[in-house]
Formats: C-alpha cells, sequence, structure tokens
C-alpha cells in the first residue's frame, strides 16, 4: 500500500498554476485511479472512483493539512508554546440523493477506497430520512492552484523570535501605574488543501493567517479594567506582524486600562452612537453576515446557531438599513481571512452584494442552496475546517462600503452632538434569528458637541439589527475602512470553526440605547475575545 | 484497518521522543505523551428531512517536551514511527526556543486513581449509521404528523485518553457517549421548542421523548406575547441552569481570585448562595463517570466547591497550590448542583405566584466579570405562570443577571438532576426557581 505520507503531500501536486481565469477552461480529465495510487492526484481520483462504483451520482474529495501554532505569554515570561497538525483525506458524497461523508487519516488509495465506500454507505443509510433528492447548481470545473500573499511564512519563523517579539511589550507597559498583568499571543494557521470533484475540478490551495494579540489588565483596590490592542487577524504573513502597531501602541493600550479604571460610570439612554472599524467589524459580522447565510434562512440550522429574520420572499424587498449602507460579500478580498480562489464545493470565489443602497438583494450560497432561491449558480460559499469536517455554507468576508466622500473619524465626531465613540471589541451577543443584539467594546467615550470630553466605562449598546442599520446616517470614507476580523467564527453540528473578516469605515448610528452594564455601582471589565464566536 | 490500542500508541510514542531527546544531547529531558481517540458519527436533519450524515474516527498523538525550565507540547493525527519521531523533534526543537517559563511545573510520577464507573458502553460504540438515521426518521415521522417544522442532531461518540510521561505516570480512561437534540418549529414562524438529551449507554437514550418534547414546547410556545422587561421569578430548566452556572465555575479560581481578578476573591468561607445549595466536582459519580485524573495526569478527588450555600474551596492548581501552600485540586470537568427536594418542574411551577417558565439561554456572554454579570437570551420556549400554572407562553427577553445572584435567590430545586447538552465536560444540575432575575430587553426571535 502505498501511502502519500504528509511530507510528499507538502511537496505539492502536479497540478498548473493558472489564473482564476482558468477555472472557465475546460478541464483536463482527472487523472484515472491507477492500481496503486502514489500520488495526491492519484488518491483523490481513487477516492472519486470508488464512491462512483458504490453508487455516488456525485463526489469530493480533499486532501487537507491544517497546522496551528500558538507562542502565549504572561507579563515577561512565555506560559505556553504549542502547536498541532492534522493531515488525512475527507469524503463527500450524494448517493440516494443524500449527502455522505467519511474521512481518514491515512492518505493512501486503500484508505480513499475505504473512506468513499462508507461516505456512500452513510448516505444510502440516511434515505429513509430524506424527501428531496440533494441537487447540485452546475459549477464550471476548475483546476488551478491559490495562496496567501506573503512574505515571510509564520510556520518559518522561528518561535524564538514569535517569543522575543511578545516579551518586548511588557516593559513598554509594566511602568504604567495600576498596571498589573499582560498576556500577548501569536496565533498562527494554515491550511493546505487539494480538492477534486466528480465534476472534474482540481484545485490546490494554500492558506496562511497570523494574529499578534496583547492585552493589559489594571488593578486598584478590588477594581479591575483589562484592554485589548485591536490589531486583527489577517490572512498575511509573518511581516503582517512586524509591521503591525502593536508595539507603538502597547502603552496606550496600558493607558486606555487606566482610563477605564478610573473613568465614570457611563448614563445609560438614547444617543449617538459613533462605532470605530475594529468595534463595527463584529457588529456586521453578527447582524448581516449571519442572518444572510441562506442555510439559516430555510432552517438548517435551526437546532443549533438558529434562523434569520431574512426570508426568500423578503429578497429585494426588504429594507436592511439607511440608503447609504451597501454591505457586500467577497471571498476575494486581499488579506480576509475567508479568502481563497475556489470554496470548497470547487466553485470559484466572488463579490456580490447582500445589501444594495439599504436593500436586502443577495444571500450566501452554496451549490446545493443556489436553486432554493431561484440562482442559477453558486456564490462559493462552502467550507469544511479540516480533512475530518464536511464542507458546508460558511461565512465569506462581508463588509460595509465606505463613503464615496472622504469622511474621517474625527469629521463623524465634529457633527455629532451628543454620542458614545467605541472601539474595539467587547461582550458581544444575538439572539437566534438575528434581531436582539447587545455589544460593548474596549474603549468607551463620550462626544459632545462634537469633541470627545472624557472616557466612559460599563458602556454597552443595545439594538435590533434592522433599526440599527436604518439608523445609519454617517459613514467614513475609503481612506478610514479598515479590515476586521476573527479567527473562530462557529457553526454547525458537529461545530466547525471559519475564519472570516469584515472591513467597514467608522460610521455614526442616531438614537441607539446605551446601557449601563454596570447596575450594581461596582466595576467593570470588557471581556477579552473570547476563542468563538457564533 | 484494526486501530492500535492507544496504550501501546502511547508506551511507542513515549519510547520514541525519550530516544529523540537522548540522541540530542539531552536524556534528562522530561516528556509527556498524551494519546486521544475520538471516534464520532453523527446524523443531522432539518426541514423535516434527513441533511448530513458523517462519520471520523481521529487519533491525536500530543507529544510535551521541557527542557529544564523551557517546554512546548506539538500534537499529530499521524501515528506512523517517522511522524511520531518528527513530532517528538518539533517538540524538542520548540523547547529549546521558548524562553525559560518560571510557573512550569516538573512532570507528576505514577499516581493512585481512584475507581470510577465504567463510561464505555458497547451498545452505543456498535451503533451503526442505520440505526442513527433511524432516530432521525423517528423525529421526523413525529414533526409530520404534528406538522411542524423539525431539525435536530444526533451525534455517537467514543473517547479514548491516555497520559504517560518520562517520570512513569500512565492515565487511562475510555467512554462513550451520545448526544440528541431536537427543535421544532410551528409553520407559522410563532413557535419553537427544544429538548436535549446525553448520555453514555445506549439504553439510557430517550429519543423518542426528546422529539415529543420538542414538538410540544414549539405548539404550546406558538403566538406569544410580549412582557415588558424587569425582574421576575424564574423557573429555569436544567439546561438554563448549567448555561448560567458554565460561568460560575469559570471564576472559582484561586490565583484569579488572590489576584484581585474574580468575584470571589476573599470569599471563600462566605455564605454566598441558598443554604440549601451545593456544587461539588466527582469523576466517580455513576450519574457522569469520566476520567480520573486531568490533563497532567493528576489524580482527580471529589471536591465540594460550594457546601450549604457556603463556598468551601475555590479550584488550585499545581503552580500555585506550590506557591501558596494549597493541595492543588486538578482542573476538574465534572460538576453536580444539588440540594433540592421539590418533585419536579410542575412542584416548582406550583409554587410560583407570578413568574416565567425558561427552557434554555442562547448566546451567552461574560458582560462584567466582578459581579459574574452574563448576558444572553431566552430560546424555545418561555412561558407565563400565574398562581401555580403555567398560562401561556411569552415572547423571548434578554437577560443581563449574574449565576452568584441566581443562587442566591433560588428557592427551590427539583431533588432530580438531569444531564445538560454540556459542550464538553458533565454537568448534572436540577431545574429550580429563583426571584428578582432580569429580563433587560425584548427578542423578537422565535
Amino acid at each position: 500500500m502505498a501511502i502519500v505520507t504528509r511530507r510528499r503531500f507538502i511537496g505539492g501536486s502536479a497540478i498548473a498554476t493558472l489564473t482564476s481565469g482558468g477555472c472557465r477552461r475546460p478541464p483536463p480529465a482527472l487523472p484515472a485511479a491507477p492500481r496503486e495510487a502514489v500520488t495526491t492526484e492519484d488518491v483523490l481520483a481513487q477516492a472519486l472512483e470508488s464512491a462512483k462504483k458504490a453508487g455516488a451520482t456525485y463526489a469530493d474529495a480533499r486532501v487537507v493539512r491544517r497546522r496551528t501554532e500558538r507562542v502565549a505569554t504572561r507579563e515577561d515570561h512565555v506560559v505556553s508554546v504549542t502547536s498541532g497538525e492534522t493531515y488525512g483525506i475527507g469524503v463527500r458524497v450524494i448517493a440516494g440523493g443524500a449527502w455522505g461523508f467519511a474521512s481518514s487519516a491515512v492518505v493512501s488509495g486503500a484508505a480513499a477506497d475505504e473512506t468513499a465506500r462508507k461516505a456512500v454507505a452513510l448516505a444510502l443509510a440516511a434515505r429513509p430520512a430524506l424527501k428531496r433528492p440533494v441537487e447540485l447548481a452546475p459549477a464550471p470545473a476548475a483546476k488551478g492552484k491559490w495562496r496567501t500573499k506573503m512574505e515571510i511564512d509564520p510556520f518559518e519563523v522561528p518561535l524564538a523570535d514569535k517569543a522575543e517579539y511578545l516579551l518586548s511589550l511588557w516593559p513598554l507597559v509594566k511602568d504604567v501605574a495600576l498596571v498589573k498583568f499582560a498576556s500577548g499571543a501569536i496565533e498562527s494557521l494554515g491550511e493546505h488543501k487539494i480538492f477534486a470533484s466528480s465534476d472534474g475540478t482540481l484545485v490546490e490551495q494554500t492558506q496562511v493567517r497570523v494574529w499578534p494579540a496583547f492585552s493589559v489588565t489594571a488593578v486598584e483596590g478590588g477594581q479591575f479594567e483589562s484592554r485589548a490592542a485591536e490589531v486583527p487577524p489577517m490572512q498575511a504573513g509573518w511581516e503582517y506582524v512586524t509591521g503591525s502597531p502593536l508595539k507603538k501602541d502597547a502603552r496606550s493600550v496600558a493607558e486606555d486600562a487606566i482610563k477605564k479604571l478610573k473613568s465614570p460610570s457611563v448614563t445609560p439612554g438614547k444617543r449617538d452612537l459613533i462605532l470605530a472599524p475594529s468595534n463595527l467589524w463584529l457588529t456586521i459580522h453578527e447582524s448581516v453576515g449571519h442572518p444572510t447565510e441562506l442555510d439559516r434562512v430555510f432552517g438548517l440550522e435551526a437546532n443549533f446557531a438558529g434562523t434569520s429574520f431574512a426570508t426568500p420572499e423578503s429578497l429585494g424587498k426588504l429594507r436592511y438599513g439607511a440608503d447609504i449602507v451597501t454591505l457586500y460579500a467577497d471571498k476575494t478580498a486581499p488579506g480576509g481571512l475567508a479568502s481563497c480562489g475556489w470554496d470548497d464545493d470547487g466553485v470559484a470565489t466572488q463579490r456580490w452584494d447582500l445589501v444594495k443602497d439599504g436593500l436586502l438583494v443577495g444571500f450566501q450560497t452554496t451549490r446545493d442552496q443556489a436553486a432554493w432561491i431561484g440562482e442559477a449558480a453558486s456564490r462559493g460559499t462552502s467550507y469544511a475546517q479540516d480533512h475530518a469536517s464536511i464542507a458546508f455554507q460558511r461565512m465569506p468576508n462581508v463588509s460595509l462600503a465606505p463613503s464615496a466622500k472622504d469622511t474621517a473619524l474625527k469629521d463623524i465626531i465634529a457633527a455629532t452632538d451628543d454620542g458614545v465613540l467605541v472601539t474595539g471589541d467587547g461582550s458581544w451577543s444575538i439572539d437566534h434569528q438575528r434581531y436582539n443584539f447587545q455589544f460593548s467594546g474596549q474603549t468607551f467615550h463620550e462626544v459632545k458637541g462634537g469633541k470627545i470630553t472624557r472616557a466612559l466605562r460599563d458602556v454597552a449598546y443595545q439594538s435590533n439589527s434592522l433599526e440599527f442599520w436604518s439608523s445609519c446616517d454617517m459613514l467614513g470614507g475609503e481612506r478610514s475602512w479598515e479590515l476586521h476580523g476573527t479567527l473562530w467564527d462557529g457553526k454547525g453540528e458537529p461545530g466547525q470553526s471559519n475564519a472570516v473578516s469584515h472591513g467597514c469605515p467608522p460610521a455614526r448610528f442616531r438614537k441607539v440605547d446605551i446601557l449601563n452594564v454596570n447596575a450594581r455601582g461596582k466595576s467593570t471589565a470588557a471581556g477579552a475575545r473570547g476563542r468563538e464566536d457564533c | 484497518m484494526a486501530a492500535e490500542d492507544t496504550a501501546i500508541l502511547a508506551t511507542r510514542a513515549l519510547g520514541v521522543a525519550l530516544d529523540v531527546v537522548k540522541r540530542d544531547g539531552a536524556p534528562d529531558a522530561e516528556v509527556k505523551i498524551d494519546v486521544r481517540r475520538r471516534a464520532a458519527a453523527n446524523q443531522r436533519f432539518a426541514r423535516n428531512e434527513a441533511t448530513t450524515s458523517g462519520e471520523s474516527d481521529e487519533v491525536t498523538v500530543s507529544t510535551w517536551i521541557a527542557l529544564g525550565q523551557r517546554h512546548a507540547a506539538a500534537s499529530v493525527n499521524q501515528t506512523d514511527d517517522e511522524s511520531l519521531k518528527a513530532l517528538a523533534a518539533r517538540a524538542l526543537a520548540m523547547a529549546k526556543l521558548a524562553p525559560a517559563d518560571p510557573e512550569k511545573m516538573p512532570l507528576l510520577g505514577p499516581q493512585t486513581y481512584g475507581p470510577v464507573p465504567s463510561a464505555f458502553d458497547d451498545g452505543l460504540a456498535a451503533m451503526g449509521p442505520k440505526a442513527r438515521a433511524e432516530i432521525a426518521a423517528r423525529a421526523i415521522a413525529r414533526g409530520d404528523r404534528a406538522k411542524v417544522r423539525i431539525a435536530g442532531f444526533f451525534e455517537r461518540e467514543i473517547e479514548e485518553a491516555v497520559t504517560q510521561n518520562s517520570e512513569g505516570l500512565i492515565a487511562r480512561h475510555r467512554g462513550t457517549s451520545a448526544q440528541y437534540t431536537v427543535t421544532a418549529r410551528t409553520p407559522d414562524g410563532t413557535g419553537s421548542g427544544w429538548a436535549g438529551h446525553e448520555a453514555f449507554r445506549a439504553a439510557d437514550l430517550e429519543d423518542e421523548i426528546v422529539a415529543s418534547t420538542a414538538i410540544d414546547k414549539a405548539v404550546r410556545s406558538a403566538g406569544a406575547k410580549a412582557l415588558p422587561p424587569g425582574k421576575y421569578t424564574v423557573v429555569l430548566e436544567p439546561q438554563a441552569v448549567f448555561e448560567m452556572l458554565a460561568f460560575l465555575v469559570g471564576q472559582m479560581d484561586q490565583r484569579l481570585a488572590d489576584e484581585g481578578r474574580s468575584f470571589f476573591g476573599g470569599k471563600v468561607g462566605q455564605r454566598l448562595f441558598a443554604d440549601f445549595v451545593s456544587l461539588r466536582s466527582d469523576p466517580a459519580d455513576p450519574l457522569t463517570p469520566s476520567a480520573p485524573f486531568d490533563g497532567e495526569g493528576l489524580a482527580l478527588a471529589s471536591h465540594p466547591w460550594i457546601v450549604d450555600g457556603r463556598v468551601n474551596k475555590l479550584a488550585v492548581s499545581r503552580w500555585w497550590a506550590k506557591k501558596k501552600g494549597l493541595e492543588p485540586t486538578g482542573r476538574q470537568s465534572v460538576f453536580h448542583l444539588t440540594g433540592g427536594t421539590a418533585e419536579s418542574v410542575d412542584d416548582l411551577v406550583r409554587g410560583t405566584k407570578r413568574g416565567l417558565l425558561v427552557t434554555r439561554f442562547w448566546y451567552n456572554r461574560m458582560l462584567e466579570p466582578q459581579t459574574v454579570t452574563i448576558t444572553g437570551l431566552t430560546r424555545d420556549g418561555v412561558f407565563a405562570i400565574e398562581d401555580g400554572k403555567v398560562t401561556g407562553p411569552v415572547a423571548n427577553f434578554r437577560y443581563n443577571e449574574s449565576p452568584v445572584t441566581v443562587l442566591k435567590n433560588v428557592d427551590a430545586m427539583t431533588r432530580r438532576t438531569s444531564r445538560a447538552i454540556a459542550y464538553g465536560g458533565a454537568w448534572h444540575v436540577p431545574a429550580l426557581r429563583t426571584h428578582e432575575f432580569t429580563m433587560a430587553s425584548p427578542s423578537a426571535a422565535v
């Protein structure tokens, strides 16, 4: 039995590098499954052939190597250095009209054969519980390669360099009075995937993501406040970390923690809300990204993540936001955490509008969903987190278009008489149909008469998604637009994680409910980001 | 291909790693191996039909190597000698590069683990795709008959964990579990109900009850009326109780308390909760048998965290125990809330003049750690209680409330506890009635 080891897999495939336009050319036929698979392509071909022989009407197979690495520090020392790697093949089939999926950590012709037959058996077993056979929208066969644009692969950077970078932050903040604790981490996440389908697609992709994170906690008299830096994760190389403002901003992050500790508690009430991109991205994620996932709209997530206020009937009719609001999905955005060349259905990625001039105009779809809303082709949003997970509809990068005017954050502040400015992400929560949300942040400032007057604490804003977006009356211009995001967006059963970015300018929302989250009259702290968003 | 026994694999991985460090001139390096096998099989359904089904069987080997105070860990899902050797070499290289960690503790030697009941069930382990699909088909048939939209997820897991280290420690545990959840929604979208059940024996599966409960709640919750936000007496079903308490135990850490970063700072020994409330961890509890060791291989004993409403102790890591002269508690993952005397949820309702019955919460997040205030939303069945009777459905709320307040204001709990759907760990909790629960804003979600 020939096994395509991880080392041989890393050596690369024989797939020719083509531009994204190459996916529209007639594809060369997949290699026929040889008697003994010796390359990754052989193994994939074996999986497809075995699936077909076992009764599949469609099959795809992915050989995926996924790597994670985390260096974490606390004050002046390293607390953990960890790395993880998974490698294997996942085979997804349609047989008897039903989906079936199986995986193996062994990448060989024999394992591919066994895994494919298991996937078919699973699909056929589910037939008694099936009513409508799965139908795939057509997708042109693709062939090509895609990889993250980067100069330095973070997995090639010595761990000592990463630790040194993080440890260099503590001296910058430790003498700030009341600062007691600091946490730092550099997360690296890599995916290398070769995908083949029975429709003739054969593509290879490499994605690398990094995130330098840092937070400081100040303590005084039994009260504590934390402040996290606002450098987002990005699909990029190590140069993104060293070029980030983390070091430059470290001291001001510490000073912000003190400012929070000593600032007055917010007076609740309806105020104009100015959100910096470092906060607004998460609001976009929760109130636009998730509601426009078509599987949620049709109830496929009803048992876990929930459904959506958006319905198929509301497409082109629902007033989602003010006229100035245009939100778009884009799986091609440079640096976007969800960006790639082809999705895990083998569909070329694209950009399209979800909300245009305030009107709901689009949903996120996969090949098995496009027909549900009368569309002829998938938008290319299928994704599986690793070889052992089934691909399903996942959020692409969803972003807010900037104003055509060259408006800056300072212009929005100057135009605001009575408001609160929020930066950074804090506690976040939204209901299972995406109406009622409540978000906090990292820093809060009172805006009076067009000026920032003082720092505040204990702030959260609570609204309804449609009311919120309808209240948007000012947007920053292109120069104020920033890309933020998360490495860990959770969805599905079994749960899977997806990395996704959201770009936006600063924006103003009129008369939003500002809450004081500390009704007990004691101190508060904006929580550091958790591991996973939903 | 038959899978290698995980204990044999751990021994092999340890041998490979020790050879790697010896050849590298570091024979005194400390090595710990963790092998985890997780064989999972699932059936998902929605829109009254099967959607996806899948299986995976993965073995992960983690190698941790320490050179003095420098240490690092790496993991891989490949188990051939070449991969294990590469894994050890990577962990060693990482450990060399890692700066010294003053909090690194030496490896534990052989431990004596107390007996725990078997958590492995042959019936569940042998459950195949047909049986899983039949569970879905039964729920779908019920949903069709009741004319509701039904969705659900059934997953069966086999888990094996082996920890072995260069100081002679060997720890092994295996278990089975099945998790089944169902959500039913009325076709007009005005009613939604949920039920869930987790078991480690096939004989304990109650799939028909889960499906019928979800359907019943969906039908009864249709056409809910909105009530104003405010303070309410609430009867929380077990799933809702778990979802709040999970945040409480996260704060019950001695180090966080000593550093002034936890609500529990200076509160050990204080009676903070109703005097009948007790919370403990015990891996040997027959309701939730689990591994008698934690990730370091430390033997886990029974620990009472809250006794008769009094904070008895907080979790203590090995490092903090050494620094403060305390006994380490290990990282516990089993929690039991006890002390109730009510016979049933109906009893709790009967004793309620005016209040709300809550099925579960959703999207719960820490809002304010100093008072452990949590935010989240009710979901899949909220009902009004008046004069001891459930009178009708109520629209969902966002809540902002602390589990500290929940356990302080609780006046009754059921004697019987249920295993919550806990997504890791095991929680057996009762339903309870508590007062002055803050429903902060209305939610239009159904």
